[in-house]
């Protein structure tokens, strides 16, 4: 009998175990190549305005959910290595050499890697029409995408399964060679004893938890976030970490102990399903740690990137409130934009040519705003007419009313907006020109802009301009002596289509260097589609990495399962009927399945609420969308905890 | 007292063949019974029927008094549970619990309260010597402390018949005996009634009765009486040879 033949018959006897790794390739190739074939796909490339950032941004992507591809189907390929243990072992019993055996194990994985190609590709063809019309529909995109097998797609996932091919072998080679033909004849032994629990490191491990939510919970404007944040991220990333890892080699270990020690522990099958988790204590510490972290990481990635599209669309209109915005270079250039844009397919909604003195500040800049750093270093003062004028013209309601040397600061995107009370007002001084210093009494924080991010059509958002909103009599007493700027203000149709009309603008504003520019349309397709892609891109990461995480658990219980089969197969014996059984695989695998997903929920809802939510707050959808977000990956749990319990049931089953 | 098992021309088949034959049998309550018999001799067959792990193929069987044919699966089960007991020859105890949770766990399934539980628990203990190994678990006990164990477990739940399959077939004979030794007591001490199935003499010696089984059939009975188990234990070995010779 050849090789090849000794091959095909392992495949046909082994086809339970082989269909369980079958599935998970396959999978794997769907996933990557329904990626990859959007990446080339005509129709999806046509209609982007930015196809290099797309292309890199998906390159990006791409190998991260390769990188998860290895991991999960290395993590299938161990488990299918070890179950067959003992059919390597009779072959090299009988005479196959090491080379020869894991000469077989390549042809098969091959054989297996071919077949999954094919399947895959056929499947994930059908797939990537459906995740490309959905990636249109995100972008908003009004593209049809028509099925298509891209060859550069179909060559790239073969040869990075190829790749994979030759990893499982070499896996597959150190685990033949580490194989002893002495484990034959040795019935495993369960000579462990049930890990030492210590009531203290239980403590340890509620008490770094509760730490950790209590930083996490003491909001991101409390003392300890502002004033010692990178030691207050350590110990709540530590805390959570730490208190997960104690948490399940510990805490659940003392809470079994303490069980163990009640008086009633012997009344009802308390006794069956506490015993053998004693045992997988040791076993399932890193296991259920890494299902808790790995699940509070998806779902955080998941609701943190919906969040950042579902903004996006007002963000960009918040960052960037002017349609086109430039400082005025003479009445001789403005003419000629004027004359562009009113002819072209964009009509103007308004025009409004505004004054601003230029003064230079005196005080630091970190009293006034957040982020000093993405402003210009010198300040812009509005007079309250000119601001509350454009503000109308927007529709928004964010007029101010100031007297006096009172002014407003214009901080968008603060984090920390507010209104300074009567007596508490920070004072900030600036100096105009040969002038001597004005003081100005800031009244409010607004988050809200003035004048937008500079932009131009290449790199999207610069810096920006800080700006104050002060009183009109104040401003028509410094105008008299100060320096000024105009600005140039347009309101236009369509706005998000406009990039073409922006890039002519700016080339003639261009022409003097270093001048402000900042227009909508230059930001807005970049935003909508890089974010567009981010969400689409770790829809995908989250599905390989659901994956992983349910080939983890799907593994663990098959493997748990074989091992506990003599068990069950005594209990039996003694008299416990069908019934029962289910009862105690329930409880058991309960209290396995059960903190990881509460712990997970808990910490991911818990950052997500207290320091994205808190931050789009006049978002009211969003909260909504993360707990959706939450119930989708619950019911994925559930599902994986029923079939883990009938897979569980269905092996000690077929045992006796 | 009503009669714990009683047979009458019980035979089991396998497809064609024949494993017993017209067996009639009665077992007494107290009463501490070997059945003999070589390898294929059909003695683990008779014990798998009489504890309603193996259907019949013809005949009778009541257990106390009551028709083995007319009780359904879930009563015959409850039947097993309650009232019958169970020591096998690789010990059977669950790994992942100590010694006491695995001689409580038929009372625990059978939702006993704790308190009764302590108390059915005290004597056997004493009896079968095993305070000491209570907490352990079954890796870090010897084979004859498992065996001890394993009995424990067998009467806890006070059933009318301990069924006993090669008890001492892993043991060595130090183990061997004093495990034997034990039974007898159990069986003075708490009356219970014993059954034990075994190729092994000398395990046969500690019985009051022994039958001995050949090609599906009882084809011999002898009981121990008033003479030394020593005495016993030639006549078993003369009869054992006698039987074996007419077969060679």
């Amino acid at each position: 009998m050849t090789l090849l033949e000794l091959t095909l018959r392992n495949v046909k006897r082994n086809f339970r175990l082989y269909s369980i790794y079958l599935f998970s390739m396959i999978a794997g190739v769907i996933v990557q190549y329904t990626f990859s074939s959007l990446m080339f796909n005509a129709d999806v490339l046509e209609a982007l305005q930015n196809r290099d950032i797309f292309k890199a941004g998906a390159a990006i992507a791409s190998v991260t959910v390769f990188l998860f591809i290895i991991f999960f189907i290395l993590y299938a390929n161990s488990f299918f290595m070890r179950q067959r243990k003992k059919e390597f072992g009779m072959y090299l019993l009988y005479g196959l050499t090491e080379k020869q055996v894991v000469r077989m194990v390549f042809y098969e994985t091959l054989v297996i890697c071919a077949a999954s190609l094919v399947t895959g590709i056929l499947l994930g063809g059908m797939l990537s029409k459906l995740f490309g019309m959905l990636l249109m529909n995100m972008m908003q995109y009004d593209q049809p995408v028509s099925l298509s097998f891209p060859i550069e797609a179909i060559a790239a996932t073969a040869a990075l399964f190829f790749l994979l091919a030759l990893i499982i072998s070499a896996q597959s080679y150190f685990m033949v060679n580490r194989l002893q033909l002495t484990e034959l004849f040795h019935a495993k032994a369960k000579a462990e004893k049930p890990v030492r629990v210590s009531a203290t490191l239980a403590f340890v491990a509620v008490l770094l938890l509760v730490t950790a939510f209590a930083l996490i919970y003491s909001g991101k404007d409390s003392a300890v976030w502002q004033e010692y944040a990178a030691p207050s991220l350590l110990v709540a990333t530590v805390g959570i970490i730490g208190g997960t890892y104690l948490f399940f080699r510990q805490f659940a270990g003392w809470l079994l102990q303490t069980m163990g020690r009640r008086k009633k522990y012997h009344e009802g099958n308390t006794v069956l399903w506490t015993s053998s988790l004693r045992f997988q204590i040791r076993g399932n510490t890193l296991n259920l740690s890494f299902i808790t972290l790995f699940g509070t990481a998806i779902m955080m990635l998941m609701c943190f990137m919906t969040i950042n599209y579902k903004v996006q669309f007002e963000a960009v209109g918040r960052n960037l409130p002017n349609d086109i915005a430039f400082e005025s270079r003479g009445s001789e250039t403005n003419r000629m934009i004027d004359e562009l844009i009113g002819g072209s397919a964009h009509g103007i909604r308004y025009h409004l040519t505004h004054k601003a003195i230029v003064a230079a500040p005196v005080t630091e800049m970190d009293v006034a705003f957040d982020e000093p750093d993405y402003y210009t270093p010198d300040l812009l003062l509005v007079s309250e007419a000119a601001y509350n004028e454009a503000v109308d013209f927007r529709g928004d309601d964010e007029q101010v009313e100031l007297q006096g040397n009172e002014a407003v600061v214009l901080s968008q995107g603060s984090d920390f907006p507010r209104m300074f009370e009567d007596g508490k007002t920070p004072s900030f001084a600036a100096k105009l020109g040969t002038e001597g210093e004005t003081t100005f009494s800031l009244v409010e924080k607004k988050d809200y802009a003035y004048l937008g991010w500079s932009t131009n059509p290449l790199e999207s958002m610069d810096i920006k301009p800080a700006v104050f909103v002060i009183s009109d009599e104040v401003y028509d007493s410094l105008s008299k002596t100060a320096d000024a700027r105009t600005f140039e203000i347009y309101g236009i149709e369509d706005a998000k289509n406009a990039e073409e009309l922006s890039r002519q603008v700016h080339t003639i504003v261009a022409e003097s260097p270093g001048i402000y520019y900042s227009s909508f349309a230059d930001v807005y397709s970049k935003q909508i589609e890089g974010s567009s892609l981010m969400l689409f891109s770790s829809g995908f990461l989250a599905l390989v990495a659901t994956f992983a995480l349910a080939s983890v658990i799907y593994f663990k219980q098959l493997r748990e399962a074989t091992d506990e089969r003599l068990q069950y197969a005594i209990l039996r014996k003694i008299g416990v009927d069908n019934r029962q059984f289910k009862n105690v695989i329930r409880k058991q695998l309960l209290f396995v399945f059960l903190p990881p997903l509460a712990l997970s929920i808990l910490y991911s809802w818990s950052i997500i609420k207290q320091y994205i939510l808190e931050s789009v707050s006049d978002f009211p959808e969003l909260p909504g969308i993360t707990w959706g977000i939450i119930g989708v990956y619950f019911l994925v749990y559930l599902l994986l905890y029923v079939s883990s319990t009938n897979l569980y049931y269905r092996i000690i089953s077929r045992g006796t | 007292m009503q009669t714990v098992i009683q047979t009458k021309n019980l035979s089991k088949n396998y497809g064609t063949t024949p494993v017993l034959k017209n067996i009639d049998l009665a077992i007494e309550p107290g009463e501490m019974t070997a059945i003999m018999g070589p390898s294929g001799s059909g003695k683990s067959t008779l014990m798998n029927v009489l504890s309603t792990i193996d259907r019949l193929s013809g005949g009778e069987v009541w257990l106390e008094g009551k028709p083995l044919l007319d009780m359904k699966k879930p009563e015959a089960r409850q039947f097993r549970q309650e009232r019958m007991g169970f020591i096998f020859q690789d010990y059977n105890l669950l790994d992942t619990l100590t010694a006491k949770e695995n001689i409580l766990l038929p009372l625990s399934l059978r939702q006993f309260k704790a308190e009764e539980m302590e108390r059915r628990l005290a004597p056997i203990v004493q009896a079968l010597n095993i305070e000491g190994i209570l907490a352990k678990y079954p890796s870090e006990m010897s084979g004859g402390q498992k065996q001890r164990v394993a009995s424990a477990r067998a009467i806890i739940t006070n059933p009318a018949i301990v069924f006993a399959d090669e008890p001492t077939g892993a043991l060595d004979s130090r183990s061997a005996t004093q495990l034997l030794e034990q039974l007898v007591q159990l069986n003075e001490t708490f009356r219970t009634t014993i059954l034990m199935v075994t190729h092994d003499g000398y395990a046969a010696s500690y019985c009051k009765r022994v039958i001995f089984l050949r090609d599906g059939g009882i084809v011999n009975e002898i009981y121990a009486g008033e003479q030394s188990r020593q005495t016993f234990y030639d006549r078993i070995l003369d009869t054992q040879s006698l039987m074996g010779g007419k077969r060679r």
